[in-house]
């Protein structure tokens, strides 16, 4: 089984639901044996956020976050809330709103992405209904990578891209291991960007200055997220490459990126990974509507 | 001379900048002297406000809008950080370390009802005024003895009174330091009896409201409109007469919603404008808004 998290639980929301209906109704139009297990995201505007940064925000109220939660968790995916700021101190563990977020959605289903040890400790006191994703804001190296493994409080473990096809390396792992990694499969970055680890760690300066933007000078992000080069990146895996190397060997955790991206860009990257192909301009018309 | 801080800092900010320069620009205008000190208020979705956050719009202002507006030079901000129920969990807050950053100048004024909070700030923002407000007396009454004790304590340069003593003469006459304290002029709760209001439900409500950022709750059908006359708790004669001698020469005006806001430009105009300048004064002060 392929077993997407898809992007935008705020931003892209009514996609996100679209999608998750059609599925449910057409399920022809899609590839066999694919799900959407997770939708990741945040609810804005949370200081425990990190990974990405928005140019416009609205403050979602608890009502909100009641009823996205549910309307997710109805359709059967997991609300996958993105804490990845790896700038917070403890005295920001007590912040107002993302306590207030996590207390609306901790059940059984949702999970939590965490760039932090620290904080994914307070999260697992506190909360610990929700299951524990390591980030992959963490730029973890083969080595690191392996320590990661090995800790108990992950259910999963997102890969740094450029780990992606190290197929030497995937392939010795246990299955137990295997059922712990999860790929991110469109990266936008080029592959083996020096400067990615630093252009997470201002995106979280600024959700801890309320929205302060800091210049990344060598970020390499130039093209689209669907443009031939980016998909095309030697780290970068299509649906074919899924179905013909990585659920054969046991792999079953994939992420999808894109909450930054405009709403046409990700239904162009759904359609790509999930569309039967005869079916892919008729469901973009659809999640597009 | 009488002091009066103004309301709605946020919302209402190029009202109350134009409130503020009256004395300027139209001093001939106002019935008796008086200066505008200040407003009071908070940024919306701030959890930290002890009054009604009268949010109108879902947009959360970010660092941009909060440094833009700080830097204006304009109307003194009285920063309601009164919510009783904070806890020392919530006190290094982001959004709050912001806006307090932002508007540190030595002129703003912290107001606030929660002394562990007063010691935290104090602390960590050293070029604050504070002030007490009446809010604490929702937890435990301000007696005159505990008002004497945060008067004499140095810490507060103005101290709220609460409603149920602002004519109750025996009681003001127990305050030291008189010209501490600071009367409110105006009350949207004057329709329940003093006993009631500290207890009461919906002022528990609102607070509780900005805490959870429910969508906005008009919990109370007591209010009053602004320019209902039992709204207003001291007229001009009474501050002429019993306050002034006393030395309270301070007042504020009590909050607002959107929806008040012709109400409000009313009572203005009635309490501290002289008839024959309602036009000029009225033209002034909507000029370039929807009202």
């Amino acid at each position: 089984m392929i077993k997407f998290s898809i992007p935008g639980l705020w931003e892209h929301a009514n996609l996100n639901l679209r999608l998750l209906s059609l599925m449910k109704t057409n399920p022809d139009y899609f590839y066999d044996n694919i799900a959407i297990e997770a939708v990741y995201g945040n609810f804005p505007f949370c200081i425990f956020d990190g990974g990405r940064v928005f140019q416009s925000y609205t403050q979602a109220s608890s009502e909100d976050i009641q009823d996205l939660t549910q309307k997710y968790n109805d359709c059967g995916a997991a609300v996958r809330l993105v804490f990845t700021n790896n700038k917070l101190t403890e005295k920001d563990y007590y912040d107002h709103f993302a306590n207030l977020t996590m207390t609306i959605c901790e059940n059984d289903l949702n999970q939590i992405v965490i760039g932090d040890d620290k904080l994914g400790n307070y999260i697992r006191e506190k909360y610990p209904k929700f299951t524990l994703i390591s980030s992959t804001t963490k730029c973890l190296n083969l080595m690191q990578f392996k320590e990661e493994l090995k800790k108990d409080q992950y259910s999963e473990i997102c890969l740094d891209y450029n780990l992606n096809t190290n197929l030497e390396f995937l392939k010795q792992l246990t299955q137990a291991e295997k059922d712990k990694c999860e790929f991110l499969i469109n990266a936008i970055c080029p592959p083996g960007c020096k400067t990615r680890r630093e252009h997470y760690e201002l995106n979280s300066l600024f959700y801890l200055n309320w929205g302060q933007h800091y210049r990344v000078p060598y970020c390499g992000i130039k093209e689209n997220i669907n443009s031939p080069t980016v998909l095309n990146y030697k780290n970068n895996l299509n649906i074919q490459k899924l179905q013909d190397i990585y659920e054969p060997l046991g792999f079953s955790h994939f992420k999808l990126e894109g909450r930054t991206l405009s709403a046409v860009d990700v239904a162009c990257n759904y359609v790509l990974y999930m569309v039967k192909p005869e079916y892919q301009l008729f469901v973009l018309s659809l999640l597009l509507r | 001379m009488i002091y009066v801080i103004l309301p709605n800092y946020y919302f209402h900010y190029n009202l109350m900048s134009k409130i503020f320069l009256l004395n300027y620009k139209y001093k001939d205008a106002l019935k008796f002297p008086v200066t505008f000190v200040g407003a009071m208020g908070n940024y919306p979705f701030n959890y930290w406000n002890g009054s009604i956050n009268n949010i109108t719009s879902s947009s959360i202002p970010l660092y941009k809008n909060i440094y833009d507006l700080s830097i204006k030079n304009g109307v003194p901000f009285f920063i309601d950080n009164s919510n009783i129920f904070l806890t020392e969990n919530n006190f290094y807050d982001t959004f709050n370390k912001i806006i307090l950053k932002a508007n540190e100048n030595g002129s703003n004024v912290i107001s606030l009802s929660n002394l562990a909070l007063y010691q935290h700030l104090k602390e960590q923002y050293p070029n604050y005024k504070f002030m007490f407000s009446n809010n604490a007396d929702l937890q435990s009454e301000m007696t005159p003895d505990i008002i004497n004790a945060i008067v004499e304590s140095d810490n507060f340069y103005l101290i709220q009174v609460p409603k149920y003593y602002i004519s109750n003469f025996d009681i003001i006459n127990q305050i030291t330091h008189k010209a501490k304290l600071i009367m409110p002029l105006t009350d949207p709760c004057a329709n329940c009896s003093y006993d009631t209001w500290g207890s009461c439900k919906s002022k528990e409500h609102d607070l509780l409201y900005n805490f959870s950022k429910q969508s906005i709750l008009n919990s109370c059908s007591k209010r009053l409109k602004y320019n209902n006359p039992k709204n207003i708790l001291i007229s001009y004669d009474e501050i002429q007469n019993n306050y002034l001698p006393l030395g309270i020469n301070h007042f504020s005006l009590a909050e607002f919603s959107n929806n008040d806001l012709m109400n409000f430009i009313i009572f203005f105009l009635n309490y501290f404008i002289k008839p024959e300048h309602y036009d000029t004064i009225l033209q002034y002060l909507t000029e370039g808004t929807n009202v």
